[in-house]
């Protein structure tokens, strides 16, 4: 788009040798000479070059996302780790200076150094006044992040390190001597979450539990004040997955004796974490599907499949998919990687992509909605390869009065009878999983970030090999 | 002589832009190099600068650039790929063709037809090239800053300032759509002068498409008048004065206002000077499109094929500018926005690219007639350093340069000390007693004709040591 600027921004040059063309658009060398480098942050620069030139050259989006617990643990790409440990071979950690705790705990934890980069937590704490609870808190906060992050971000393309979960669940007794009355919901819930969300994506349900019942007597602290800020209702989001997760076993053991049990028990946490009862029940749980209506229908078996027109008889999977997606800079590919990968592992379940008609695709010029609904369907089933059948309504709506024109949209009727009350509108992205009966047993959002519950697509399959193994007598 | 020699010595000695059959020769000898199929989008660009740099009454700087430069994005498969060059050899197109191929290799693959082409444009037909700028020559140039210079040197002031023509071209010969080629040239010449004393300064430029447009003496004895006239200024109090601002005073607070002038801040941030609201019931964001935002005396538009307004008539994603009236007798009607926002909000096939020129509404007082009307008042010749403050209220802030005079009784009797300022266009627009006939001023960047206005309540809030 900017290519005018960036001819314009060409430097002087315009007669140089020709010689020189023909070496000009080679590609650097992608080996890092660390010997320049003399600073935490240039070593870790430098390590992070060096993963992107591997990524560079790799796959970009194939599946191989695998959403396992080896993928938690497996190991840094060596030439990451090799440079890591090359250029932070200068830095002694009981001599390092101590300002320089935040990128040399990550060097060193990048490197392999996990000693080193415990020295330099506790030498950082040490040197932090007794009265100063504050730092003490946000030092500690930092060295659980740097424990349990994914280095250089994206978690869903690239290996990711070995998280560090023994350090990180240490650090949370000396967190715990921090009074709540220093900090803010955010900053109490958020480390203790953080590592509650990494045992759980690293398999570790053991920790996992230990971690969830810290977070509960976490959020049980909450003021009442306190509950009603935006935090506060996140809190109780979250409380209600931490408990979930307490008793996860509990739950799949009542899911397979049938869905009244299930339900029962994952409307009481829901009680439990928000307080809410009787017609302000939020919670979809236990609530019949309402049957999917589309304008347009695409994919195999449609319209007759899943609960397109009828919810009885299949494990459906219904997912809310949106326009926000075909704009490539929205990242929603890992949650289709997500879809893809369940509908290979459950051929039986039932899947009903919904989508609405915006007035608008692409760089196309408005198309009619059926033009526009084939392109959804080119973007999604063609490309994508998504599978399961694919549900677009032609949506309804009026302009705002000229000049500002505005297109605003109705509600489609699927998305009326998906809201189920303000905290589970049908957002793009949105899953819910449909018994036999066409009750919901679960909703999450495929893909979710940091405060969704941890690995949905894992979550759902076990909920979904449960409800296809179960005897059809079982409801 | 190889022809790649030929071709630097070309455009070095006889050629300062590529024509357009250039820009389609060059054009189509990249889409020659391409190898594997796809699709090859090439954009051709040159530009040439002469100009002229004086400090001092002594010429400092005199020269010719000019590059080029071929921008290559090929697509294989659906991936895209881009590459740059400015050197226009056979070796060079290809290697930046193959380098272009390389990199589409990396990158996503999108189904061929996901990017589909936009429907074709009307393009304005605009003024924006004068053989008058585009033949002067370096000694031309040369006798024009003797002439800039002489009078204040006769005056035993110093001056100081810049003389440049420039040309530029663009052109985009895409397999569907409309061949876009666009030849351009700017002339803009700015000077000040200074007593050697330091005790006084005097400001005058012009910019425009044409040379000829540019009286470069009016200039010059503009200039030195100012410097003369402000010598040996007195302190007077800071606070809010009324103000007669000069046309470029007035652009260098409205031109910051009119970049402002965009539908995404308001609609998607809620942020900026034009955001009105949160509309809770639609659940969306309120601009105030439809709302008297200034006097309704003043209105504010862009009509390319406006003789003192010519810019290349499309934008960097070729995009259409259109004649536009951004505020109507003082409602605010329509702001700008890319064509991809247009169609995703409105469903509208085109959007408004603000290229930032514009026309403003002016009245029929002379600045003369106002400071008749003045009962105590400042004169002021321009801004400087204008920095925003705020970017809901425009709230700005920097300082008055080159010339600031003293209005008593309907009289300047004064030169005074420059001030600070704390104000808002936005503030000044709503405060106007009288305006002038708009006029171009220098804005290089993208024309502008705008009058000169009086207007009450003008925020100073302390006095500055420039002069």
């Amino acid at each position: 788009m900017h290519r005018w600027i960036g001819l314009c921004a060409i430097g002087v040059g315009l007669f140089a040798p020709v010689t020189q063309a023909q070496t000009r658009f080679e590609w650097p060398a992608d080996t890092a000479d660390v010997t320049r480098y003399t600073t935490a942050e240039e070593c870790l620069a430098a390590s992070e070059r060096a993963k992107q030139a591997l990524e560079s050259w790799g796959p970009v989006w194939a599946d191989t996302l695998q959403l396992t617990p080896e993928r938690a643990t497996a190991p840094l790409p060596a030439p990451l780790v090799e440079t890591a440990r090359r250029c932070g071979a200068r830095f002694a950690a009981a001599t390092a200076p101590v300002i320089d705790f935040a990128p040399l705990m990550e060097l060193f934890l990048l490197a392999g150094r996990d000693a080193d980069a415990a020295t330099i937590v506790r030498r950082r704490l040490a040197a932090i006044p007794a009265t100063a609870l504050r730092e003490r808190a946000a030092v500690l906060d930092s060295a659980l992040n740097g424990y349990v992050t994914v280095p250089f971000g994206n978690p869903g393309l690239t290996n990711a390190q070995p998280v560090r979960l023994e350090a990180a669940e240490s650090l949370l007794v000396d967190r715990a001597r921090v009074p709540d009355t220093l900090l803010g919901v955010q900053d109490r819930i958020r480390p203790v979450w953080m590592l509650l969300r990494a045992a759980r994506r690293a398999g570790d349900t053991a920790r996992a539990e230990r971690v969830a019942k810290r977070f509960l007597e976490l959020g049980a602290r909450l003021s009442s004040a306190e509950r009603r800020t935006e935090w506060g209702e996140i809190s109780r989001l979250l409380t209600y997955f931490a408990l979930s997760m307490q008793h996860e076993r509990a739950l799949l053991d009542s899911l397979r004796h049938g869905t009244a049990g299930y339900v029962a028990l994952r409307r009481g946490d829901w009680s439990k974490a928000t307080g809410e009862r009787g017609v302000a029940f939020r919670m979809p749980v236990g609530q019949p599907a309402a049957t999917i209506e589309g304008d347009f229908w695409f994919g195999a078996g449609t319209p007759d499949s899943g609960i397109a027109r009828s919810s009885k008889g299949k494990v459906a999977l219904v997912v809310f998919v949106e326009h926000g997606c075909i704009d490539p800079s929205m990242n929603c590919w890992p949650a289709y990687a997500s879809l893809r990968r369940l509908a290979a592992r459950f051929p039986a379940l039932a899947i009903t992509l919904v989508a609405r008609t915006r007035g608008y695709f692409s760089a196309m010029a408005p198309p009619p909605p059926e033009q526009e609904a084939n392109a959804l369907r080119q973007w999604w089933q063609e490309f994508h390869h998504l599978p399961g059948a694919l549900a677009v309504t032609s949506t309804t709506f009026f302009r705002l009065d000229a000049p500002d024109r505005r297109r605003v949209d109705r509600p489609t009727a699927n998305e009326t009878h998906y809201s189920f009350g303000r905290t589970f509108g049908a957002d793009p992205g949105m899953a819910l999983l449909v018994d036999r009966n066409g009750i919901v047993i679960e909703v999450g959002r495929l893909g979710g970030g940091a405060y969704d519950f941890p690995d949905v697509e894992e979550h759902l399959a076990q909920l979904i090999d449960i409800l296809l193994s179960r005897p059809a007598s079982v409801s | 002589m190889s022809a790649h020699m030929d071709r630097l010595i070309r455009l070095t000695d006889s050629q300062r832009m590529l024509l357009r059959e250039e820009c389609e020769r060059i054009t189509q000898r990249v889409r020659s190099f391409a190898r594997g199929g796809g699709d090859t989008d090439v954009k051709v660009a040159s530009w040439w600068h002469g100009e002229l740099r004086w400090a001092r009454n002594r010429v400092s700087l005199a020269g010719d650039r000019r590059n080029g430069g071929v921008s290559v994005r090929r697509v294989l498969r659906g991936a895209g790929g881009e590459a740059n060059t400015n050197q226009l050899d056979d070796v060079s197109l290809e290697a930046a063709v193959r380098a272009a191929e390389r990199a589409a290799r990396l990158n996503i693959t999108y189904p061929q037809d996901f990017q589909l082409p936009a429907p074709p444009f009307e393009y304005p037909r605009t003024a924006i090239w004068s053989d008058a700028t585009y033949d002067q020559t370096a000694p031309a140039r040369g006798e024009a800053a003797r002439a800039l210079i002489d009078p204040a040197e006769s005056a035993r002031m110093l001056s100081a300032g810049y003389l440049q023509v420039s040309g530029a071209t663009v052109s985009h010969f895409p397999d569907t759509g409309p061949a876009l080629y666009a030849a351009t040239t700017m002339a803009q010449c700015s000077m000040t002068v200074r007593d050697p004393r330091g005790t006084g300064s005097g400001w005058a430029g012009l910019s425009s498409y044409d040379l000829a447009r540019i009286d470069a003496p009016a200039l010059a004895r503009r200039a030195l008048e100012k410097c003369l006239a402000s010598r040996n200024p007195v302190a007077v109090e800071p606070g809010r004065y009324t103000v007669i601002l000069e046309p470029q005073a007035v652009h260098d607070l409205v031109g910051t206002m009119v970049t402002a002038l965009g539908r995404q801040a308001p609609e998607l941030n809620a942020a900026g000077p034009f955001f009105a609201g949160r509309d809770d019931a639609l659940d969306l964001n309120r601009s105030k499109l439809g709302l008297k935002v200034v006097d309704e005396r003043i209105s504010i538009g862009h009509d390319p094929s406006d003789p003192a307004l010519g810019i290349v008539p499309f934008d960097l994603s070729d995009e259409p500018y259109r004649k536009v009236t951004w505020i109507d007798r003082g409602v605010l009607t329509e702001l700008s926005d890319p064509r991809g926002y247009a169609l995703h909000t409105r469903n509208d096939n085109l959007g408004y690219p603000n290229s930032g020129a514009y026309r403003m509404s002016g009245g029929t007082a002379s600045i003369d007639e106002m400071i008749r009307s003045t009962k105590r008042g400042l004169l002021v010749t321009r801004f400087s350093n204008v920095g925003v403050l705020d970017e809901n209220s425009l709230l700005m802030s920097g300082f008055t340069r080159d010339g600031l005079w003293l209005i008593e009784n309907g009289q300047i009797t004064k030169a005074v000390k420059n001030f600070h300022f704390t104000e808002s266009p936005l503030f000044v627009l709503n405060s106007i007693e009288q305006l002038g006939e708009p006029v171009p001023v220098f804005s290089p960047s993208a024309p502008a004709v705008v009058p000169p206005l009086k207007a009450r309540d003008f925020s100073f809030t302390s006095l500055a040591d420039a002069i």
